[in-house]
């Protein structure tokens, strides 16, 4: 097998073998990347609805603490607020959702779906603060993060306890059938924001395949380069002075001169055998005469 | 004779904090224009016109929005509660002790520390508790205080014209929509902002017209009282002519000769 050939597959070997190792490293990492990008972006949604929860407990509820009194506003309702917070977020980004979804709701829009129950139930039945989980939408797969919605406060009380007990506006608006029967720390429902993976995880594609794309263009740019290297200065030289020592090994001494200028190895190799030929014609010579 | 009707000075016991719309005070028998930093007084009365409205800050604490068409007379009460005379309009109340009485045409609602919504329309009434609690006292037929009842936070009351009392355990729709927006909030309170004590302009006397609602309602005695003087006016006296048969102690005022001493018959010896 020529020197060419066996330079060739060895370095093809090495270039498949740092391809496949650097194409699953990143794909690993720019999976994880992207993973780690879609849930802080439902932690940061996340955030910004218990603000909004803050917000319209603290400040919002109670300037109209006095309207409520004459005609139920849902304005004043945390949850609400957050959610309407959200719908208008939903405006321009329409496959990110989040739902207070709640076993037993007041509002029958919070009313928990079954997958949604599933995730209330448990934080009803274990300690855990956080659930995250994928689930496949009609836009695409999701990414979901939930937390619990817990009785921490006895003003949700006010409302939740008993039909007697609840604002008689609130009663008018929402009925007297759902969203009582609440009791302090219990957890209630469960907070889920659920953000679309499909975009962050496409550009981690792209990514993939344009740095993988990037390192091939220069392992074939280095392949060729090497190849190139190695005939004009290995392989043509080589066998130009083996064509020279194979015609004079069989006598014919006007086969060509051994000349270089390069100082390199093969320089000085081809210098070598040019006085190595020219002792040899000169003891012909010695020996004819 | 005519009765001199100037008005004494009587007690300052609140200031207007608050004037939107066209709204004015009678002081005697004097309409004034109300604006922001008048004092109240005693015997005041205070008139919101059509969607004005007018709030009052009183000493004790206790702050009163009138909105229109309506008016407020601020009765001289010598102790106890603030008492008001509410025969139109909206007020709401924000009571504190002593506290208020809210006398209208159908009954009258007393509040120490409630929070109260009042709206009279002649002899038809009813009043939403916002806060705290108030007492709704009867009137009897001679005019005093009848049957008392309690209405606690979040009860409506209504005495219709024509039918009886009838209460809820809250306030109907069609009181809430028909109510002043800014019922439905808490009275801002302005008193600090009142440093000034701008001078009242006066608008005109009161006429017969403006009179006759007053003449005709529970403080009529008073009002006789307070408005004979107006009769010195040719035209005030010229429209109580025709009907002062209903002002019995204005007869004698419009119709002197009538209670002239009888000449005592000449005897022959």
């Amino acid at each position: 097998m020529k020197l060419i050939w066996k330079f060739n597959l060895v370095l093809l070997g090495i270039f498949v073998l740092g391809f496949l190792i650097a194409g699953y490293i990143s794909y690993q990492a720019l999976q994880a990347n992207a993973r780690e990008e879609i849930l802080q972006n439902a932690r940061l949604m996340m955030e910004a609805a218990l603000s909004t929860r803050n917000y319209t407990t603290t400040q919002v509820k109670p300037l109209l603490e006095t309207q409520v009194k004459y005609k139920f506003l849902p304005q004043t309702v945390p949850a609400y607020a957050a959610t309407e917070q959200f719908n208008e977020l939903r405006k321009k980004h329409p496959d990110y959702t989040y739902k207070e979804a709640t076993l037993n709701p007041t509002n029958p829009r919070n009313r928990a779906a079954d997958w949604e129950a599933d995730v209330v139930h448990i934080f009803r039945n274990t300690s855990t603060t956080e659930v995250v989980g994928e689930r496949d939408t009609p836009s695409g797969r999701a990414l979901y993060l939930s937390r619990p919605i817990q009785v921490k406060s006895k003003a949700c009380l006010d409302c939740h306890s008993t039909v007697d007990a609840a604002p008689k506006t609130m009663l008018d608006l929402y009925g007297n059938a759902n969203g009582f029967g609440w009791k302090m720390d219990e957890v209630i429902g469960a907070q889920i924001v659920s953000v679309p993976m499909a975009v962050p995880i496409e550009r981690a594609r792209k990514t993939f395949t344009a740095f993988m794309g990037s390192l091939a263009a220069v392992f074939v740019a280095i392949f060729v380069l090497l190849n190139v290297m190695l005939y004009t200065m290995v392989i043509r030289r080589v066998t130009q002075l083996a064509g020279i020592a194979d015609q004079v090994s069989l006598g014919n001494m006007d086969a060509g001169e051994f000349k270089t200028n390069s100082k390199d190895e093969i320089g000085v190799l081809t210098g070598a055998m040019g006085r190595m030929k020219a002792s040899l014609v000169q003891a012909m010579k010695m020996l004819e005469s | 004779m005519l009765v001199s009707g100037a008005a004494t000075a009587a007690p300052e016991i609140g200031v207007v904090t608050l004037v939107e719309g066209e709204a004015r005070l009678l002081r005697g028998v004097t309409w004034y224009k109300l604006v922001p930093g008048a004092r109240v007084e005693e015997g005041d009365i205070v008139e919101a016109l059509d969607r004005a409205q007018a709030q009052l800050e009183f000493t004790a604490g206790t702050a009163v929005n009138l909105v229109g068409a309506g008016a407020a007379y601020l009765a001289p009460a010598k102790s106890g509660p603030l008492v008001l005379t509410l025969p139109n309009g909206w007020l709401k109340v924000e009571a504190k002790a002593p506290g208020v009485r809210v006398r209208t045409m159908a009954f009258d609602v007393v509040t120490a520390d409630g929070i109260v919504v009042i709206r009279a329309q002649g002899p038809s009434v009813d009043f939403f508790v916002e806060g705290g609690s108030a007492k709704l006292v009867e009137l009897s037929a001679a005019g005093a205080d009848g049957v008392t009842r309690d209405a606690k936070r979040g009860e409506y009351w209504a005495k219709p014209a024509t039918s009886g009392y009838t209460t809820l355990p809250r306030a109907p729709r069609v009181f809430v929509d028909a109510m002043p927006r800014h019922f439905s909030d808490a009275l801002p309170a302005l008193t600090a902002r009142m440093k000034s004590k701008p001078v009242l302009v006066v608008d005109h006397e009161i006429t017969y017209a403006e009179a006759e609602p007053w003449l005709a309602g529970r403080d009529r005695a008073v009002f006789e009282r307070r408005f004979a003087s107006r009769l010195r006016d040719p035209a005030f006296r010229k429209a109580v002519e025709p009907v002062v048969a209903r002002y019995p102690s204005w007869d004698r005022l419009v119709h002197p000769e009538k209670y002239a001493p009888k000449p005592v018959p000449a005897t022959g010896k």
